[in-house]
């Protein structure tokens, strides 16, 4: 019984990521269209709506090739690893209080690492195909990776020092008050820029150049493992903003309903109005539009800015983010030694 | 000119999905919990308390004011001695 | 005009940091407000009206009356 749960429970979070996998690639190209303006794909369902459909249809009827010199085991198991650990991410979400799969007390920790692991999917497709283009996209696209994890795990670690927990659903829960956006408005921008750089995103998208060059780390992978590597790509993006949107916006939290509340002095009445304001104040249709407004803000960016150089982008790394993330580091524990600020939960052990 | 609304459908469906999946979810983890909102960040002492109170009482979130234990409750402790290693 | 050096012209050394390597510049004036803030802000925070919390109790009080220690029942 208590199995059937799990599946049913595993279902209900997986099937809704790749739903909005799905249509997230086809806003990024209706949204970019229109920034261009173009109609953008239109023909397939009703305003274009089932395109992605088409598209996963076409490459899943299409005829694989694989190198001849490829390691096969290797280059099959890249794809798969990227996506597994793309989607396993969605393990540790709140979507209301006490909504989860699963609940970390270190879950933070754990998105960090299995975005981490991700990597190595990365790096194993690109080797394994056997081509010059693959390995030099999957070296760049895994330096890339590396360098930008630091920014978030270093502005991440900030986080956890004012809620004073690495569990997910305190950290949301202590926004209660403020969402850290206030507080943390500079390593805002800074995780921000980070995480689009870390989804390989434009205007950080050296590694596949998708409008220039062959695609990087993924060349020689075609038909059903190159849809592997497209859903990775998106979930991990949806991921990224899920994860914007718990550390600085509060998460599941509606910080709007929470003030009405408190203006209107709700707390103490008992009617259905009452019921279903606190339904709506945390409920996982805040997550959604917080998440949404993020990911449009990723296409936005993608069509907004033009790509930077490979060297550029490292520098922007070393040079500029980090050493900012790093003066936060030194004076934020600083601040709250100084003004006695209790974190909100005191609950690491 | 702005993005045309038909841009934006694709994100309503992506806000339904993600609503109707949390809700959901959020209904069989209530479900599961006998009705109750499931604990989060539980320590050991927590997953302690919540063992004995399965022991007492014979449901995953029963608890009980009773002082007396039930019968039965000094035999069923699952803990057992280690096993050596070598 | 080439790069100011920082020990013989220090201020014209900031003002060529602050426009050419502004992350970094800014960044160390971020990072140095941090001691600062460390030693300025308690005296501050009590001027405005702050009373520090009394510190955490370690150990238990020693009881004020007489104390009796058992004899006896040691190894002789």
């Amino acid at each position: 019984m208590s199995n059937i749960i799990s599946i049913i429970q595993g279902l209900l979070v997986i099937v809704p990521a790749l739903i909005s996998v799905a249509f997230v690639t086809i806003s990024e190209r209706k949204v970019m269209a229109s920034m261009q303006r173009r109609v953008g794909p239109n023909a397939v369902g009703y305003y274009g709506l089932l395109q992605a459909f088409a598209d996963a249809l076409k490459l899943l009827l299409k005829e694989y090739v694989a190198p001849t010199q490829a390691n096969i085991i290797l280059f099959f198991l890249g794809p798969v690893i990227t996506l597994i650990f793309a989607l396993l991410g969605y393990l540790v979400i709140p979507y209301a209080p006490g909504t989860f799969i699963s609940d970390h007390r270190l879950g933070i920790f754990f998105m960090l690492a299995v975005s981490a692991i991700a990597t190595y999917g990365i790096l194993l497709a690109g080797w394994s195909a056997n081509s010059k283009y693959a390995f030099l996209g999957s070296l760049r696209s895994t330096a890339q990776l590396i360098s930008y994890e630091l920014i978030l795990s270093s502005v991440l670690l900030l986080v956890i020092l004012l809620t004073g927990s690495l569990n997910v659903i305190t950290i949301v829960e202590s926004q209660k008050a403020v969402s850290l956006l206030l507080p943390l408005l500079p390593l805002f921008i800074v995780f921000f820029i980070g995480s689009i750089a870390e989804t390989n995103r434009a205007p950080f998208d050296l590694a596949e150049a998708e409008s220039e060059l062959v695609s990087g780390f993924m060349t020689e992978h075609s038909a059903s493992i190159f849809v592997f590597f497209f859903l990775a790509e998106y979930a991990s993006i949806i991921l990224i903003c899920i994860l914007n949107s718990i550390l600085f916006f509060g998460g599941y939290l509606s910080i709007i309903v929470f003030s009405i509340i408190s203006l209107l002095d709700l707390s103490r009445e008992d009617t259905l109005f009452h019921v279903l304001i606190s339904i709506i104040s945390s409920s996982p249709i805040n997550l959604a539009v917080k998440t949404s407004i993020l990911v449009f803000v990723f296409i936005w960016v993608r069509a907004s800015f033009p790509r930077i150089r490979f060297d550029q982008l490292m520098s922007v790394c070393w040079l500029v983010l980090l050493p900012i993330t790093i003066a936060y580091v030194i004076l934020l524990p600083c601040v709250v030694s100084g003004l006695l600020i209790n974190p909100v939960n005191i609950s690491l052990l | 000119m702005g993005v045309p609304f038909e841009a934006l459908l694709p994100f309503g469906i992506i806000i339904g999905s993600f609503t109707v999946g949390g809700a959901g979810l959020w209904a069989v983890r209530k479900w599961d919990n006998e009705g109750k909102m499931p604990r989060w960040n539980k320590d050991k002492w927590d997953r302690q308390m919540m063992e004995r109170d399965l022991r007492i009482t014979g449901t995953k979130r029963g608890q009980s004011s009773n002082h007396e234990a039930p019968k039965g409750f000094e035999l069923s402790n699952p803990w057992k001695i280690e096993k050596r290693i070598f | 005009m080439s790069t100011p050096q920082f020990w013989s012209t220090p201020l014209r050394y900031l003002r060529w940091a602050s426009h050419e390597r502004p992350a970094i510049f800014y960044s160390l004036i971020i990072g140095s407000m941090g001691p600062v803030a460390l030693v300025g802000l308690p005296p501050l925070r009590r001027a405005l009206g702050d009373v520090d919390p009394e510190t955490i109790p370690m150990s238990y009080p020693i009881p004020a009356g007489p104390r009796t220690f058992p004899k006896g029942y040691d190894d002789e």
